[in-house]
């Protein structure tokens, strides 16, 4: 099999996807008679803009709202504030019936390989289901062979339609389910931490098959991941997010090679190595704050070692440094870090 | 004499599809203070060889064959009773999630308190005394407070740091931990390992890592067992696993990972899928997989030999040792 | 075929034959269950028909006993009917209720269940708030209460011909919440799915989840609390007849034939009451023992798949 080469600096193109101060809160559940109402800020204030073509990789670790970010993109759930727009139109305020020729364009890859397919259907009725919704005028026929069709480009063989789910491993489920999602030649796909619960070994074949399915199907990704292994290997752009915040946007090589914001600093030194090097110990155990109440100013900045007056009172704002390279620090802003 | 030896281990499940082999003649041992690593994917029974150890298989499984001797006893056909006395205390397991190890309704002091009033008589006073010595020794800050909390007001790194400590309440010999920060963040990750690296030096403790992660257990572990579908396929000293990997199921598991592929290429992948318990091929059991496989390997079970100071069981490691060799000039 | 099949190879029924107990309710209910379909081909005499019956032959007892009569291998009761032929009859009738109250049931629970649980809010909570009331009210009272006022407006004849729908119908419309709080607590969970959320990408309208994709998964929870209910349900419709509410003693179920006979157990003809009870008990054990199998069996499958 040649190498795909895939560019990893994709040339300025059309944004596809554009998401601009989205805010997101989840009221918690509390009892009748309480008096407070306290409310989980998954998202505050995200902007970002995803290219036709490019892997976008949005990285953090849990409680930074990645996957609110994701589920709110693809419209899964609607936004406290801000707007989000598909290849210029407008999709965040949508009723059904109006969001269903988005729905056609945009798809989605599930985090949990043993809950993502329905139980009780069959591989081949999952597929098809997404295919005869949008395209009712196909023939039985023509819908057969289009599933067919796509279950041999992702590696499965079609006899695996007659089976049900729990008759596959993991990555056989994640196969058929990227090939769900492939079912209605979408443009963009959002990715929520798709191999995060396989094996190492079969990690590798399902990024192989995403990659390859990019390049034959020009398709874009929002890639959702903790594991910044694959970020390095698979991301073209990135962005760092911590407490529904962005931290640092850049290009992948660039963001590995120089990052600049003190948690993607800290994010990547943690990272274990395979150099025979041994783990560095750390003075004081950083948590996470709770989303729940979110620290004032900068939401690092309790953990930040050059966190100074300003980072406790003052948002900092995502603002570009290089191109294509934006960071949220005052400490970067300022020349101090 | 090593501290803990285990011998040709063989644990059993009888099932209505016959008879399952989870371990088929699993062999190594761990020197007192050593670390140890056993790495492979889930389904080789990297689990299941450290619940033998502590007499932990489920029924209807069992230990059918071998020998854990633990400080020269003995240990794989103890009573419970015999069993409860080295659980807990001499060796103690860490599990993946804290929230499942740890009892929800009852605060992390009685839990403390409770591991070590079972393994000796000393007083409420003591117990707590040593407790949130413990606390304070894994680092959780202000321990006397913590001491009162219950499991779901503390984060996930500050409750794995609590089941680190309940573990070491009695000074035990070795500890072996379970996927210990598979569920955690990455940079909590780092602390945990950290953290454990510096204990076990500083009690001279014996540890037994079992992950899937290779970037763990290199930065963590002395020496490591790589496992596949129930056996043993390499052993040796962890950096030159890492570097050097001898046997073709290491080698390809090291090459998929992204860090050893450049950005953008399509990955170095191993073809194919671990064989489950009931469909565990004949020979050796990687031979479908293989590139250097032949009639040799899918007949004869091939057994660790030493290649390069390795403990190897392949057929054809010097092939792929001349392959590496012929690549790097 | 292939279904036959897979159902023949299935872990259910491995599990099945392996366990005495479940075969055994099983073929006792099985047996009873045909007995009572077949009850008019195999019963010695029809007890309903008034030719059949002779008063000369009331209360003979079995036939193992002094006085016994081969013709009435059971005995007979108060009214010259065969006891065999009776409980024959009688048990076909309580298990008709049993079963079509429970059908009633289930269809009211379910639809309930599938749209409160996966609509939420208001809707889910209004539903939720009507299924405590109802659970509030004891089934048996309110039966009580509808089936007198019934029996006091509508006269005895209309009674005794409309008497089995009636018991349907009460029985069936007062235990729909616990379908409906079994199904709502499948549906919650399985909303949070992420199939759930594939097919909401997919774009399907929310009826087409329900019932496509929801219903299904919410159904294995269904089947073990339906025999149950079956049972608890003839056991319901027995108390009612006990009381003088149920049946009418010209289509006596068991509960019926139990009431009808109790006062003849001081008189010495223990059989006229003992033997239909012996024959409900029997009933309703092997009823609620082949359900725990069956929620013990469902149970780890469950798991498994994770």
């Amino acid at each position: 099999m040649s190498a795909i080469e895939i560019e990893i600096e994709a040339p300025a193109t059309e944004a596809l996807v554009e998401v601009n101060t989205l805010h997101k809160h989840f009221p918690v559940p509390t009892s009748f008679l309480s008096r407070e109402r306290p409310v989980v800020h998954a998202l505050n204030g995200v902007t970002i803009t995803v290219e036709r073509g490019e892997a976008f990789c949005v990285v953090g670790e849990s409680g930074c709202g990645k996957t609110t970010l994701g589920r709110a993109i693809i419209g899964l759930i609607s936004p406290t504030e801000g707007r989000i727009k598909f290849a210029g139109e407008r999709i965040d305020q949508l009723s059904d019936e109006a969001r269903k020729p988005f729905r056609q364009r945009m798809q989605m890859i599930f985090q949990n390989p043993y809950a993502s397919l329905n139980p009780r259907m069959t591989v081949q009725e999952t597929l098809e289901e997404p295919v005869r919704f949008h395209r009712p005028g196909l023939s039985r026929d023509d819908v057969r062979a289009q599933v067919d069709q796509v279950m041999r480009s992702v590696g499965n063989d079609p006899s695996w339609g007659r089976r049900y789910p729990h008759e596959f491993s993991g990555g056989q489920r994640q196969r058929i389910s990227i090939a769900r999602a492939l079912m209605v030649d979408p443009e963009f796909i959002v990715a929520d931490e798709p191999i995060s619960a396989l094996d190492v070994s079969i990690q590798a074949q399902v990024l192989n098959l995403m990659m390859e399915a990019r390049a034959e199907r020009h398709l874009t990704y929002l890639f959702i991941t903790h594991d910044l292994s694959v970020v390095e290997h698979f991301a073209t752009r990135v962005a760092v997010m911590y407490l529904g915040t962005v931290c640092e946007l850049a290009p992948a090589a660039e963001l590995f090679a120089h990052p600049r914001h003190p948690y993607s600093q800290l994010l990547l030194s943690a990272i274990p190595k395979m150099d025979g090097s041994t783990v560095t110990h750390h003075e004081s155990p950083g948590e996470v704050p709770s989303p729940i109440n979110l620290p004032s100013g900068c939401v690092f900045h309790g953990r930040c070692p050059h966190a100074d007056a300003r980072c406790k009172r003052e948002v900092p704002a995502l603002k570009q440094f290089a191109p294509a390279v934006s960071v949220a620090c005052h400490g970067v802003e300022e020349g101090r870090i | 004499m090593a501290l803990l030896e285990v011998k040709d281990l063989r644990v059993e499940f009888p099932s209505r599809h016959g008879v399952l082999t989870a371990l088929r003649g699993v062999s190594f041992f761990l020197n007192a203070g050593e670390r140890l690593g056993i790495v492979g994917e889930s389904g080789a029974g990297k689990s299941m060889a450290a619940f033998a150890i502590l007499n932990l298989v489920s029924a209807p499984g069992r230990i059918t064959a071998g020998q854990i001797l633990f400080e020269g006893r003995d240990i794989s056909n103890f009573t419970d009773t015999q069993m409860r006395a080295i659980r807990g205390n001499r060796i103690s397991m860490i599990f993946q999630d804290p929230m499942m190890t740890l009892n929800p309704v009852l605060t992390v002091g009685v839990q403390m308190v409770e591991a070590l009033k079972a393994h000796s008589s000393i007083s409420d006073y003591e117990a707590k005394r040593i407790s949130i010595d413990k606390l304070r020794e894994v680092a959780i800050p202000s321990p006397e407070s913590r001491f009162d909390a219950y499991p779901h007001e503390l984060s996930g790194g500050l409750r794995q740091r609590v089941v680190i400590a309940i573990a070491l309440l009695t000074d035990p010999a070795v500890i072996i931990a379970d996927e210990p920060t598979t569920a955690l963040d990455v940079t909590i990750q780092a602390e945990i390992l950290a953290l454990l690296l510096e204990l076990c030096r500083n009690h001279d403790m014996g540890l037994i890592l079992i992950t899937h992660d290779l970037a763990v257990v290199s930065q963590v572990t002395q020496r490591v067992l790589v496992m596949y579908a129930g056996r043993i396929v390499e052993e040796g000293v962890t950096r030159t696993i890492i570097t050097d990997p001898h046997h073709p199921y290491t080698h390809g598991l090291i090459a998929a990972l992204p860090q050893q592929n450049k950005p953008g290429e399509p990955l170095n992948q191993i073809p194919g899928t671990m064989p489950s318990l009931d469909a565990v091929p004949p020979g050796c059991a990687f031979h479908p997989r293989c590139e250097f496989a032949d009639s040799r390997c899918h007949e004869e079970l091939p057994e660790l030999r030493p290649i390069d100071g390795s403990g190897v069981a392949c057929h054809h490691a010097e092939r792929l040792r001349e392959l590496k060799q012929g690549a790097t000039e | 075929m292939s279904a036959i099949s897979t159902f023949l190879q299935s872990d259910l029924l491995y599990r099945f034959r392996r366990d005495r107990v479940a075969v055994v309710s099983f073929i006792v209910l099985a047996t009873f269950v045909l007995a009572a379909v077949f009850a008019p081909l195999i019963a010695p005499q029809n007890p309903y028909d008034p030719m059949q019956i002779d008063i000369m032959d009331s209360e003979l007892p079995p036939v193992w006993q002094e006085g016994g009569d081969p013709r009435f291998v059971l005995g007979t009761d108060h009214q010259g009917r065969g006891m065999l032929s009776t409980i024959l009859y009688g048990m076909g009738i309580s298990l008709v209720i049993g079963v079509f109250a429970v059908l009633l049931q289930a269809f009211i629970g379910v639809s309930i269940g599938l749209v409160s649980g996966y609509m939420g809010g208001r809707v889910d909570a209004f539903f939720m708030r009507l299924a405590d009331i109802q659970l509030s009210l004891s089934t048996l009272m309110v039966a009580i209460i509808a089936l007198a006022v019934f029996q006091a407006a509508f006269g005895n004849e209309l009674y005794e011909d409309l008497a089995i729908i009636m018991l349907i119908l009460v029985i069936g419309i007062a235990e729909w919440p616990q379908y409906a709080r079994t199904v709502r607590a499948s549906v919650l969970a399985e909303k949070n799915k992420e199939y759930v959320d594939a097919a909401r990408v997919v774009g399907l309208p929310r009826m087409r989840i329900m019932a496509r994709h929801i219903l299904p998964n919410t159904l294995s929870p269904v089947l073990v609390i339906s025999t149950v209910q079956v049972a608890n349900a003839v056991i319901s419709e027995a108390s009612l007849s006990f009381l003088g509410l149920g049946m009418p003693v010209t289509q006596p179920s068991l509960g019926s034939l139990i009431h009808s006979g109790f006062e003849f157990i001081f008189s010495g003809s223990w059989w006229i009451t003992m033997l239909p009870s012996i024959v409900l008990i029997i009933l309703i054990l092997s009823i609620n023992l082949l359900g725990d199998w069956l929620r013990d069996a469902l149970n780890p499958k469950l798991y498994r798949d994770e």
